[in-house]
């Protein structure tokens, strides 16, 4: 028996190793950031941020704490596979993709197609799903190169950024894995945060002002911050953003609501010649902010509030959907929930004609903690 | 012809600088009598034993006279041998041989310096008892009597050693003790066969079942410890000598409560098993995971504690495993130093070890901080569990190097085969995870969470030997 169990763990041993190969943590390269170009020739331009650990160059301190340093590679290759090797070629240690965050796709490279080379981070085992996509329009080593205020490593700044709720309301909150699903599923249509670099008081400074529009791995527009406002909306991700209305009583001032939760069901139904899909979005809010005096306990005022929300949800909808139904784009990626019920219907290109877009808001207005029933 | 010859004892204790001699001439002849003065009373002999004997005022006719009506010792009895009178004066007796009478008498006068049964430095307590046994059997059995006045207390006497003579008892009360258990120690016990005896070691070796570095015998050396184990139903077996009590069976959760969780209320008790188990799981297996996380899974690891590690790596010339594999040796020279030294020293060195030579080992880029954190962190965690620490480094090592060799499969399989260890270890028949692991019923009722005092287990086999 001690044989047997000693030839099960030995055969364990060697056979199992090839999976796992043991490696030294300050050996290693740790790439944060990766960046995709394309030149005119279509060869790809490989830029990574690498986090390198290295002993620290200070007499008389003796070891006690390694330098963290940030280090950039660039590297040109047919394939984006072939850039990324070659950037082994001249580095001490090789650069392992294993704790990524952030893939920067020039826009560029995004408008002439990312299928190339979306697949290489989808199959190789080392890249993980959770990192984050972004486009950049501009040169993304002079991007890669600047000193955050936050942080040293660019692709940890995106990484956290993408964590802040309060920054990312308005955006694409998707990680690398859901942006692949969603390319693959009815519309094949993608929203992906685009970048920023702009002079600050001090520094450089980075954003999202923007998203990009991927239609079957091709950027085909872009939505500003308001669009995707709406777009979180219709599509049930919990929005958690702003609300600006006229104030009821005072022309030209607004008052501000702050939705702190929404949902949004779906429900569709085909009357024989139009595709109904009706978004029915409830929305708790609080009201946060008034340009003037406002009187909170009056029903109709509330109400009027909560006409002026609705209307604006229901108007920026219609006109974001209206506006790529004319570029033939399903924004909302409509064919996915469609094709659960009729699949037959969108089995035809133009099936975007057919379908209306009914948008129905269910806004609440939040009582504080001393002024309860407060919708009644 | 006289059964007992002065001439023979002299000869056999010859060069025996502490038995005197003392004869007494009398009307009926001479008394010679013998004793140990290391190890009797001599007050106790002239007053008890040698004024009867000349303030006698009736003649002596035989030994039975002399036991019944002149000597005053509360324990008197006859020698029929040679053999017999040299064994009770080795043994704190004075023995009386009288040449006009074939046989001679013995009586006890013990007496010799004996250490207070000071609460023992091992095994303090903040609220229990503060007595502890000493190294006189008799003291120790009278501790564990005055606790437990069950008519059926049973105290076995045997003699273990054919040359040292070493008192021993096994201890067990009938109708809760498992007959099966006390049988098989006795047995056991019956089958040592050294000629000298010093330690209860020797005894506990021969009830192991198997060649483990785990406790399968318990031991105590509280007599309110043995007590209760006694009233559970465990035998118990004392030695002469020794001021520690062994008991059986011992299960291994046993090695996760101490006298103050049932003298402390129960929710501090709670605590302090609740966190014992948690150190000993993090002692086993935390350089496991270690190594497995950072040699091999870095994606399991938040990326800025990868950043920091690497950062605190760079420069250290060995591997992960050779580096973890130095520390955890250099705590066991420091563990056992300090234990080897004495004890105003022991502190000093343990101080030293853990600040300078941490400090001193990172600095000179040997190791890493991180390093030296997992193991502090896992031997700080054994020490909460002082009775598998010796255990625990063992398996330390061993799923250390399956998870250097494979990574985490490497360490579910180490994990596995210390499991598998323990699974298949008994204490005198019964597994040693009873009752974990078991199909019976949970008797034990404080194995993780202790219950009140009234509802914990009291007779923990009873029901086992109905089956």
């Amino acid at each position: 028996m001690k044989i047997k169990m000693f030839c099960l763990l030995s055969a364990c041993v060697f056979m199992l190793t090839s999976c796992y190969n043991y490696k030294e943590i300050n050996q290693e390269y740790f790439a944060t950031a990766i960046g995709i170009d394309i030149d005119d020739n279509n060869n790809f331009n490989i830029i990574v941020e690498a986090f390198v650990a290295s002993r620290s160059g200070e007499q008389g301190r003796g070891q006690k704490q390694g330098i963290q340093q940030s280090i950039l590679f660039r590297k040109e290759g047919k394939t984006l596979f072939e850039a990324l090797r070659k950037i082994n070629m001249n580095a001490r240690y090789k650069v392992n993709y294993m704790l990524n965050k952030a893939i920067i796709v020039s826009e560029k490279a995004a408008r002439q197609g990312m299928n190339d080379f979306l697949d290489m981070f989808f199959r190789d085992q080392e890249f993980l799903i959770r990192q984050y996509i972004f486009i950049y329009d501009g040169d993304i080593a002079e991007l890669l190169n600047i000193e955050t205020k936050e942080d040293p490593y660019v692709g940890i700044f995106l990484y956290s950024l993408m964590m802040n709720k309060a920054a990312t309301v308005d955006t694409s909150n998707a990680t690398f894995g859901e942006f692949m699903i969603n390319r693959s599923i009815g519309s094949k249509i993608n929203l992906i945060n685009k970048l920023y670099l702009e002079q600050g008081p001090d520094i450089k400074e980075i954003g999202i002002n923007k998203l990009a529009v991927i239609k079957d791995d091709k950027m085909v527009g872009e939505l500003n911050l308001e669009e995707g406002r709406t777009y979180n909306l219709i599509k049930n991700f919990s929005f958690t953003g702003l609300f600006s209305v006229p104030h009821p009583a005072i022309p030209g001032k607004l008052v501000t609501l702050e939705a702190l939760g929404s949902k949004t069901k779906t429900n569709i139904y085909y009357d024989g010649e139009i595709i109904h899909v009706k978004k029915t979005i409830k929305a708790n809010t609080s009201f946060v902010l008034s340009e003037g005096p406002i009187d909170l306990e009056s029903k109709a005022v509330r109400e009027q509030m909560i006409a002026e929300v609705s209307k604006k949800i229901v108007d920026d909808s219609t006109k974001l959907f209206n506006k790529y139904k004319d570029m033939e784009i399903d924004i909302f990626n409509l064919k996915a929930e469609i094709q659960k019920k009729y699949p037959e219907l969108v089995a035809d290109k133009d099936f975007l004609e057919n379908v209306k877009l009914e948008v129905i808001p269910e806004i609440k207005i939040e009582g504080s903690t001393d002024l309860t029933n407060y919708n009644l | 012809m006289d059964l007992v010859s002065t001439a023979v004892i002299r000869q056999r204790l010859k060069s025996n600088y502490s038995i005197r001699y003392r004869s007494i001439s009398i009307d009926e002849g001479n008394v010679e009598i013998i004793y140990d003065e290391a190890l009797c009373d001599v007050k106790f002999i002239s007053q008890h034993v040698i004024m009867p004997i000349l303030n006698k005022n009736k003649t002596i006719i035989n030994t039975k006279m002399v036991s019944k009506e002149i000597i005053t010792s509360a324990s008197v009895g006859y020698i029929q041998s040679n053999d017999e009178a040299v064994m009770h004066i080795l043994s704190g007796d004075a023995v009386l041989i009288f040449d006009f009478l074939s046989k001679a008498v013995y009586c006890s006068a013990a007496g010799f310096p004996r250490r207070n049964m000071d609460s023992p430095p091992t095994d303090t307590v903040i609220k229990g008892p503060r007595e502890g046994f000493n190294e006189v059997l008799q003291d120790n059995i009278s501790a564990v009597k005055r606790r437990l006045k069950d008519p059926n207390l049973r105290f076995e006497t045997l003699e273990i050693g054919s040359k040292s003579k070493t008192q021993a008892v096994i201890a067990y009360i009938e109708g809760n003790a498992p007959e099966k258990v006390v049988n098989y120690i006795r047995e056991k016990i019956s089958e040592i066969t050294a000629d000298y005896l010093f330690y209860i070691k020797g005894v506990e070796e021969k009830l192991f079942a198997h060649n483990t570095t785990f406790d399968t015998i318990g031991y105590s050396e509280r007599p309110d410890v043995i007590a209760s184990r006694l009233a559970e139903g465990r035998v118990a077996v004392f030695l002469d000598g020794t001021p520690i009590v062994i008991t059986a069976p011992y299960f291994f959760v046993e090695n996760f409560h101490v006298t103050d969780d049932y003298t402390m209320d129960k929710f501090t008790s709670y605590l302090g098993i609740v966190l014992r188990w948690a150190a000993f799981l993090a002692s086993v297996l935390l350089p496991g995971i270690y190594i497995s996380l950072f040699a091999y899974h870095f994606n399991l690891v938040p990326f800025s504690f990868i950043f920091h590690m690497a950062a605190s790596r760079a420069g250290v010339p060995f591997p992960l495993i050779v580096e973890t594999l130095l520390m955890l040796t250099f705590f066991q020279l420091l563990r056992e130093g300090g234990v080897r030294l004495p004890q105003p020293i022991g502190p000093t060195l343990s101080i030293v070890g853990a600040l300078i030579l941490g400090d001193a080992a990172v600095s000179s880029g040997l190791t890493s901080h991180v390093t030296v954190l997992v193991v502090a962190v896992t031997s700080i965690a054994s020490f909460l569990t002082p009775r598998v620490s010796i255990s625990v480094f063992y398996w330390d090592v061993i799923i250390l190097i399956f998870s250097g060799l494979l990574g985490l499969p490497g360490f579910y399989m180490g994990f596995v085969l210390f499991v598998s260890r323990i699974s298949s270890l008994t204490s005198c028949g019964y597994p040693y995870l009873y009752p974990l692991g078991t199909l019976r019923t949970l008797k034990l009722n404080d194995v993780i969470f202790r219950s009140d005092i009234a509802d914990i287990s009291q007779y923990v086999f009873a029901k086992d030997d109905a089956e």
